[in-house]
């Protein structure tokens, strides 16, 4: 009897144990506190590892037999049912961070209630569910209010610098990387259990002091370690956290050895007729006062663009780093596709206005548009936007303007343009900065002279991933903002190698290179753009590096980026949405003021909901309600964010290049597999492409062209009907695909009754010996001939061979506009088109051939 | 403690993965120690269930255990081994009733390794004959897009778009981890049938079921996400990644079924008694063993023809056999080819080639076997109708493509082999893991008649087969399975259509079938995937010969006694009733070891007598027409001789396959053999390079013997060659190798050496020959190939002992490749090797 009832206590504390571990280690996994791994495999196994939780704790066969019966419980259960399917279909389904930390709380508690009503309590759940809901809010607050995140990563900051001194080893780690957000949880956990202690006596007290202690001086020990460990790569830096989060447990457990589980009500559902009495509860109060803070700290508010004729955006284009030259015929491959020529023209298609400042139009124009060639089309700069000759910035050519752009200034404006620029700002107009790493140019004195007023600044140094694999894919963090939240992929920020930024406790951070290294620049090495070594040296700020920053002044705005990549020719197709949410801030109507109301109405609700439950008497309530309300107000906001940004109508050239049926080409930039060759073609035939990441009947609808490359996703019905409106409203559809990926375009290709035939063509025209010969001609990588109704129908390529012709390019006019089918997978392709390092010259003639044929098309109809 | 038998199951299971060859090199310690947790986690399982008496009488099984143990090879005796030990304690803790679950827990882990063992080779052949799960793509699609993938699918494959590119990705039963799941489910149901009735053994074999297949969906997206961030293909096969990632299976398991509800607390064993009913059913267990191994295994040893060969060139352009390996003709195409290969098999066949007709029924009716390789060209309907006919009559069809349908031959082939249920896929196959050659090498049991003299067998690039139907996998005979194999899918994108890169997650591997045998009405279909290694520069190496005469022996038959394998089918099936009422009230634990007992004697039997039958039923062929075998010894040389194309990559100073493969220039065939005694039973002439080995005096006894009765040895030495016990032999006979040297004077620079004296002298060491009649001699007057002539009077016989020094000219490093356009110099040395085989030694 003895023994079976020591074998139930320990079998029961290591449940305990095994429990609180397993939710500690979920929160730090959502936190992304474990160092460089992708997001979603983090989700994975967080999923996994919570089924793992639920599994042990649930008894299922007794679970499903009080379902099955009557019983006083029953209503706890299905309660309790109820949050555990709505957490884990939160945790599975919701895109967002702060959802998949919130819905920890609402399934601890959704267990806990399951195993109340089955008559299984388990004393910790309450107290994980207490301590989950505690840094879900916490991690709330960081994500939301800038200052709070300020605060937590000038503490790493300090304490490493710090530590660094007293061991002498220069230090300086951010929260990620120093492991304060493994130590905040833990630490969050330590209170609640505090809190929830039911006698607070001095021995508890001073033990719970001790314990906090403990926790801290873990976090000192792992410090002096990182000081001491010697990194062979500077991915290893960040290796070591799961030690610190097993040395974190020795002092957690320490405390709860002594520590004494509260019993919870087993009345915490309402019973009928007692709803009154519940609204005379305080913590009922405090619920309300929960939603309302979440709900106002989390929606954008004022965040819809001024309205289309105040669009003006100015390019500063003196004294600056970088051309504005397009894309052209007769440049090819690494020269050919210019710097920041595109990012005016793109910004047309949005409804915006630009102009270009330059001291002397004719010769910057020299530089900028491509010179006259025997050639038909071409993009031209000054249709676009218009290009203002004067000498200095003046307050006229400020007065109408909605953001002001300066890029990578090596010259400081005078301090009278500066006066004018920061009027301008203060009275409401948008200032946008970029700059790039390690003073390349010398443009850090004249970006950081200008930046002056907000104090944010642009560090000597280069901003680099510690994941050498993913780059920034797994190594940065979006803040909480109207410019991040339209984003569906870290790709669409295309940022490359920049400076980091200091910031001031008034300005604020808007994208963080989590898990990054600062690496200093070198002064002496003048060749390669002042760039260090791309190796951690001890003392360089390893984590939590600030990308992107902003700031209110007056009534205006200013952003700050450290990088211009996003912004740049080769980018602009691919980060065309983040470079569309920020000018859409930009020009918002979102000041200080909005943004300082909007945070003390959430900030006073918040304080006033802790009060409110700290000081009512009868504040009796179940506590899954609190969880509850969190979720739904996050809920809230992310169902109403997207309708409160503004989406501007697109117009223009514009070629939508199809990336929702999982085409077989790659997202990176200028590889085998790209179709970065396709783009730049499409820019010397003056179309703006953009890269579709979501199948959007709207957007395409704007377009003049749309692009398949080998789909692997199949047409439905109802995109085919679409598509089919679409071609006969005159939108031209590129298909490419041959017989091996044709399954998932057979819907589209069968209502036009062409099909691909099984009869492998591969590499045509067969050459062998000096390609160059032919090297003017049309060249595929994997070809299938295609057969279709002769009705209708343009053979645009075709080869006799043993008396047998095949078509390889076919287009079929339907309506004002027509379905052209290419019959290889990676005709398209960088590697047949032109990539970096080369290009066919007959493929480049043979696009622009099919492009002129459709724009004359178009000009006929 | 009963859950833990679903560690043990685990655990045993895997073990599997680290002791066969499946994906991997055996690695018997992790085997081994996954076995002894197995058994560990089995006796704790059984711990509170175990027999109060055991009948001493159930220690009989030990005498089949012990004859199948010497039958059964290593690493699947395993569960025999382990089972003998377990009935062995049994004995020893007969008396200790606190220590039962010891013997009871091995013992039953023996019998769950024993029933894996069983179903392997079915096993093997389910997934050789199909590796992929098309049906399961959408599901594993919409399961990863739920989880945060992208992901789609297209004629089966399912696509992941990352940011860095649009994965393919092939399901597969290997990818699944079935084979771990199917071993799992062979020790749960060996469970769930003793500790269960039939009711709660169906409830609980469907929970199973239910749960391992969503598992394995769920398991396989998280292997998917592993693949992606580390884009490590071996994820999805390395054996302790997939043993780890079937540990929450087991544990999931733990909870769901806890086996706590079995329906005896002790397991009651009855005394072991015999009635003749259940003599009756020892037999029919007996009967029913022997027949389903008979069913299997039993080689129709049919009608011998009469090797009338017919070799298909009219539609046929690449390995061709027409233009003859001379000494002229050198390069690539002139190794290339099948020469060699077509003018082996006229030594042994009649051999006649078809360089201009189409193949009519006419044609083919006045030969016995028809090769079609490497088809470059359509064939015709009446062609192919043809071809059925000819087969279906008695005649043998060899069929011989290659990889990634290069010049299409497998799509010619197919037109042909589809008809008989084969199928050529256009992939190409590589070793697991390091992308090398892969090589075969045949179980000691079982073997096909074509592959039984073969013991080892050096891929270079295959395609894979497939049946077309079930009832082609059914009938069809798995001549090569290979293993540790993997299969890229060819692409029409590029020369040869070898993809750029050999790893993709839309590969096949693990068990692949690489040669393949069919039997069609009275005639036989061969098919193989590997054109290249019968080609004329690596025909006499690596197996190659042994499985060509295997093929030819095997295809020189019309099917005599096929209805005997349905005769084997059919007392298996009423063996199969019978037991089915006459079991219907023994008890469970009685019928497990009557299965045991009877089983083990049926396989101890049959095994090696099917073996056997075979073995007897199909020699190779005796040869009909004289040539001149030259065999290169190993027991004494110091050499290697690799053929490869990839040979002359590396350091190929001590390679003499060009050597080698020169030899058949002038007309001899050579062969590589391990032993002196095995070099003088099959050579006319033997050949010893840079020897290292003493020989002793018998050996020396043997040699003399041999040359005394017109045997030709040649041996050459080198300088290079330290441990050189040449002149141990030929010093016998009056030949001495010495080291001389040569001095030469040195300047200090080009300009100098008109005029002005030399700083100093240096000295380098050759080798040299005196004695014996001089054959080779240089300017220096130096020997450097010399011969002892052996005259028998009584029988006229001229033996001919040639010694050469140095051996390093031709050696590959001078000699160049066999696809080698020789230089002057390299034609010298050609000429030079020819003078001595064609002029000295022949």
């Amino acid at each position: 009897m003895n023994r079976n009832l020591n074998t139930h206590v320990l079998l029961s504390t290591v449940m305990i144990s095994v429990n609180i571990i397993c939710i500690l280690l979920a929160l730090n996994l959502l936190s992304n506190n474990f160092g460089i791994v992708s997001p979603p495999l983090l989700h994975l196994i967080t999923i996994s590892l919570l089924l793992g939780v639920l599994l042990l704790n649930l008894p299922l066969q007794h679970t499903i037999r009080t379902l099955r019966k009557e019983n006083p419980h029953l209503m706890k259960l299905i309660m309790g049912l109820i949050l555990l399917v709505g957490a884990f279909l939160l945790l599975i389904f919701s895109l967002n961070q702060l959802l998949w930390i919130s819905s920890i709380p609402l399934l601890i508690s959704g267990l806990d209630l399951i195993l109340q009503a089955v008559d299984r309590k388990r004393k910790e759940l309450p107290l994980l569910a207490v301590a989950s809901f505690g840094y879900a809010l916490v991690f709330l607050i960081f994500q939301t209010i800038p200052f709070s995140w300020y605060i937590h990563q000038q503490c790493s900051l300090l304490a490493s610098h710090t530590i660094g001194i007293i061991i002498g080893t220069p230090l300086l780690l951010g929260p990620a990387t120093s492991g304060l957000g493994i130590l905040l949880i833990f630490l969050i956990f330590l209170i609640s259990s505090f809190l929830l202690q039911a006698k607070k006596t001095r021995k508890e007290i001073a033990w719970f002091t001790v314990c906090s202690g403990g926790l801290f001086f873990v976090w000192i020990l792992y410090l002096v370690i990182l000081g001491f460990v010697s990194f062979t790569s500077k991915n290893d830096t960040v290796n070591l956290h799961p030690l610190l989060f097993l040395f974190c447990l020795i002092p957690t457990f320490g405390y709860l050895l002594r520590y004494r589980f509260k019993e919870t009500p087993t009345d915490a559902i309402p019973r009928n007729g007692n709803y009154k009495k519940i609204l005379k509860n305080g913590a009922v109060w405090a619920v309300v006062l929960l939603f309302l803070s979440v709900t106002m700290l989390t929606i954008f508010v004022n965040s819809e663009a001024s309205p289309v004729e105040h669009r003006k955006v100015l390019f500063y284009g003196e004294h600056m780093l970088g051309t504005w030259d397009l894309p052209e015929y007769g440049k090819y491959g690494k020269d050919a596709v210019g710097m920041f020529g595109l990012w005016p023209v793109y910004l047309t298609t949005l409804g915006y206005e630009t102009e270009i400042i330059v001291e002397n139009k004719t010769m910057f124009l020299d530089t900028t548009q491509a010179s006259n060639q025997n050639i038909t089309r071409y993009m031209n700069f000054t249709a676009y936007t218009t290009v203002i000759e004067s000498q200095k910035i003046t307050k006229q050519l400020l007065n109408d303007t909605s953001i002001f752009v300066v890029t990578n200034l090596n010259i400081s404006f005078s301090s009278e343009e500066q006066i004018i620029i920061w009027e301008y700002v203060n009275n409401g107009g948008s200032l946008l900065i970029l700059g790039d790493h390690t003073n390349v140019g010398g443009m850090q004195d004249p970006l950081n002279e200008l930046l002056a007023p907000v104090g944010i600044s642009f560090r000597f140094d280069a901003a680099l991933p510690l994941d050498e694999k993913f780059k920034w894919l797994t190594c940065t963090q979006l803040l909480h903002h109207p410019i991040t939240s339209p984003l569906t992929s870290l790709d669409e920020l295309q940022y490359g190698v920049g400076a980091s930024l200091n910031i001031t406790a008034s300005s604020f951070p808007v994208i963080i290179g989590t898990y990054a290294l600062s690496d200093d620049g070198n002064q002496s090495n003048k060749d390669i753009a002042y760039l260090g070594d791309y190796e951690y040296n001890k003392g360089e700020q390893l984590g939590d590096l600030i990308l992107v920053a902003g700031a209110y002044y007056g009534e205006g705005k200013v952003l700050v980026f450290g990088d211009t990549s996003s912004f740049q020719n080769p980018a602009i197709a691919f980060s065309f949405p983040f470079i569309q949410s920020t000018f859409n801030w930009l020009a918002s109507k979102q000041t200080a003021t909005t943004n300082t109301l909007q945070m003390g109405i959430s900030m006073v609700s918040l304080i006033g909901a802790i009060i409110v439950y700290r000081f009512f008497k009868n504040k009796t309530i179940p506590f899954a309600l609190f969880p509850i309300i969190l979720c739904t107000a996050l809920l809230l906001s992310t169902s109403l964010n997207p309708l409160l940004i503004d989406n501007n109508k697109m117009t223009g050239n514009i070629v939508f290049i199809d990336a929702s049926h999982s085409e077989r080409f790659t997202l990176e930039s200028f590889t085998d597999e790209s179709v970065n060759g396709l783009i730049v073609n499409l820019h010397r035939n003056n179309y703006l492409p953009i890269l579709l990441r979501e199948f959007s009947k709207e957007k395409i609808t704007t377009s003049k062209i749309l692009i398949f490359v080998a789909p692997t996703t199949a047409f439905t019905g109802d995109e085919v009907a679409f598509l089919k409106q679409y071609m006969t409203n005159g939108g031209f559809i590129l298909l490419a695909t041959g017989y091996e990926d044709k399954e998932a375009s057979l819907p589209l290709l069968q209502a036009f009754d062409v099909d691909v035939e099984q009869i492998p063509l591969g590499p045509v025209p067969y050459v062998e010996g000096n390609t160059t010969l032919y090297q003017n001609e049309p060249r595929f990588v994997d070809s299938w001939p295609l057969s279709f109704k002769e009705n209708q129908t343009i053979s645009y390529y075709n080869f006799t061979w043993a008396d047998l012709t095949y078509h390889l390019v076919v287009f079929i006019k339907h309506g004002a506009g027509g379905l052209l089918i290419i019959s290889d997978s990676q005709y398209l392709l960088d590697k047949n088109i032109e990539s970096i390092y080369d290009y066919w010259p007959g493929n480049i003639l043979f696009l622009k051939y099919l492009l002129n044929e459709l724009q004359t098309m178009e000009e006929l109809r | 403690m009963k859950r833990f038998l679903w560690l043990g199951i685990l655990f045993l299971s895997a073990s599997w993965l680290f002791f066969i060859p499946q994906f991997t090199i055996p690695d018997a310690v992790m085997g081994t120690l996954l076995v002894i947790l197995g058994v560990l986690c089995m006796i704790g399982g059984v711990w509170h269930t175990v027999p109060k008496h055991l009948d001493t009488k159930y220690i009989l099984l030990l005498i089949p255990l012990i004859l199948a143990l010497i039958v059964v090879p290593y690493p699947y005796n395993l569960g025999l081994a382990v089972l003998t030990i377990g009935l062995l304690l049994s004995v020893v803790f007969n008396r200790v009733e606190t220590a039962q679950a010891i013997p009871l827990g091995i013992a039953l882990a023996g019998v769950i390794l024993l029933m894996q063992t069983t179903v392997f080779p079915l096993y093997t052949i389910f997934v050789s004959h199909g590796h992929r799960v098309d049906i399961l793509s959408p599901v594993i699609s919409l399961v990863g897009n739920l989880l945060g993938l992208h992901t789609s699918t297209n004629n089966g494959i399912m696509f992941i778009q990352t940011i860095q590119h649009t994965y393919p990705v092939t399901i597969t039963w290997e990818k699944l981890g079935c084979y771990l799941l199917l071993n799992i489910f062979l020790g749960a149901l060996l469970l769930f049938a003793l500790r269960y009735g039939k009711r709660k053994i169906l409830r609980n074999t469907i929970i199973f079921l239910l749960t391992s297949s969503i598992y394995i969906i769920l398991r396989f997206v998280a292997i998917l996400y592993g693949y992606l961030t580390t884009t490590e293909l071996s994820i999805f096969w390395d054996p302790l990644y997939m043993t780890l990632s079937f540990l929450p299976l087991a544990l999931l398991l733990m909870k769901l079924l806890p086996l706590k509800d079995s329906d005896e607390e002790t397991i009651r064993v009855p005394s072991l008694g015999f009635t003749k009913k259940h003599l009756v059913v020892l037999l029919m267990m007996f009967l029913l063993v022997f027949s389903v191994i008979g069913t299997f295994t039993f080689q129709d040893p049919g009608t011998i023809k009469n090797g009338r060969v017919l070799i298909d060139e009219y539609h046929s352009q690449w390995e061709d056999t027409t233009r003859p390996l001379d000494t002229e003709w050198y390069g690539l195409l002139s190794t290339y080819n099948y020469y060699s290969w077509a003018q082996w098999l006229s030594y042994y066949y009649d051999v006649v080639k078809n360089t201009n007709g189409t193949l009519t029924a006419e044609l083919l009716n006045r030969y016995d076997i028809l090769i079609l390789k490497c088809p470059t060209e359509s064939y015709s309907m009446q062609e192919i109708q043809s071809i059925k006919h000819f087969v279906d009559n008695g005649g043998g069809l060899y069929l011989i493509g290659d990889h990634t349908n290069v010049f299409g031959m497998n799509t010619f082939l197919n037109q042909i082999s589809e008809q008989f249920g084969i199928r050529y896929k256009t992939d190409a196959t590589y070793e697991l893991g390091t992308g090398d050659l892969s090589i075969y090498q045949p179980d000691r049991l079982f073997s096909h008649p074509v592959i039984q003299h073969v013991t080892q067998f050096d891929f270079m690039t295959s395609c894979t087969l497939e049946p077309t139907s079930l009832l082609a996998s059914a009938t069809m005979e798995n001549i090569i399975i290979g293993n540790r194999v993997t299969s890229e899918p060819g692409t029409y994108a590029t020369e040869n259509f070898f993809r750029e890169s050999v790893v993709s997650p839309d590969s096949e591997y693990g068990y692949l079938l690489q040669a393949a045998a069919i039997k069609y009405g009275h005639g036989r279909v061969v098919a193989f995937t590997d054109s290249t290694v019968f080609s004329s520069f690596s025909m006499f190496t690596d197996g190659y010969p042994s499985f060509t005469l295997g093929t030819m022996e095997y295809l020189n038959r019309t099917n005599s006694y096929a209805y005997l394998n349905i005769i084997f089918i059919g007392i298996a099936l009423l063996s199969l009733v019978v037991l089915f009422v006459l079991l219907r009230n023994v008890k469970k634990i009685k019928i497990l070891w009557m299965l045991l007992f009877a089983g083990l004697f049926a396989f101890s039997t049959a095994a090696p007598l099917f073996s056997y039958l075979t073995n007897v039923s199909y020699p190779l062929p005796a040869v009909q027409t004289d040539y001149t075998h030259i065999c290169f010894e190993q027991q004494h040389s110091s050499f290697n001789i690799s053929v490869k194309p990839t040979a002359t990559l590396g350091n190929n100073k001590y390679n003499y396959g060009t050597f080698f493969v020169w030899t058949q220039r002038v007309g001899c065939v050579p062969s590589i053999e391990k032993s002196l005694k095995d070099a003088i039973a099959n050579g006319d002439i033997i050949v010893i390079i840079n020897p290292i080995q003493s020989f002793t005096e018998p050996e020396i006894q043997m040699l003399t013997t041999y040359l005394e009765n017109g045997g030709r040895v040649l041996l050459m030495d080198s300088i290079t060659n330290i441990k050189s016990t040449a002149n141990e032999l030929v010093g016998n006979f009056g030949i001495w190798i010495t080291i001389n040297t040569d001095d030469h004077r040195v300047y200090h620079n080009l300009s100098e050496i008109d005029g002005t004296s030399p700083i100093g002298n240096i000295t380098s060491p050759y080798l040299a020959l005196s004695g014996g009649k001089r054959i080779l001699i240089a300017g220096n007057n130096e020997t450097y190939a010399s011969m002892i002539e052996f005259s028998k009077e009584t029988t006229g016989n001229l033996g001919k002992l040639v010694v050469v020094v140095d051996s390093y000219t031709f050696s590959d490093a001078v000699m160049g490749g066999t696809f080698t356009e020789p230089t002057e110099r390299q034609r010298q040395i050609y000429e030079t090797e020819f003078f001595l085989l064609d002029s000295v030694l022949k």
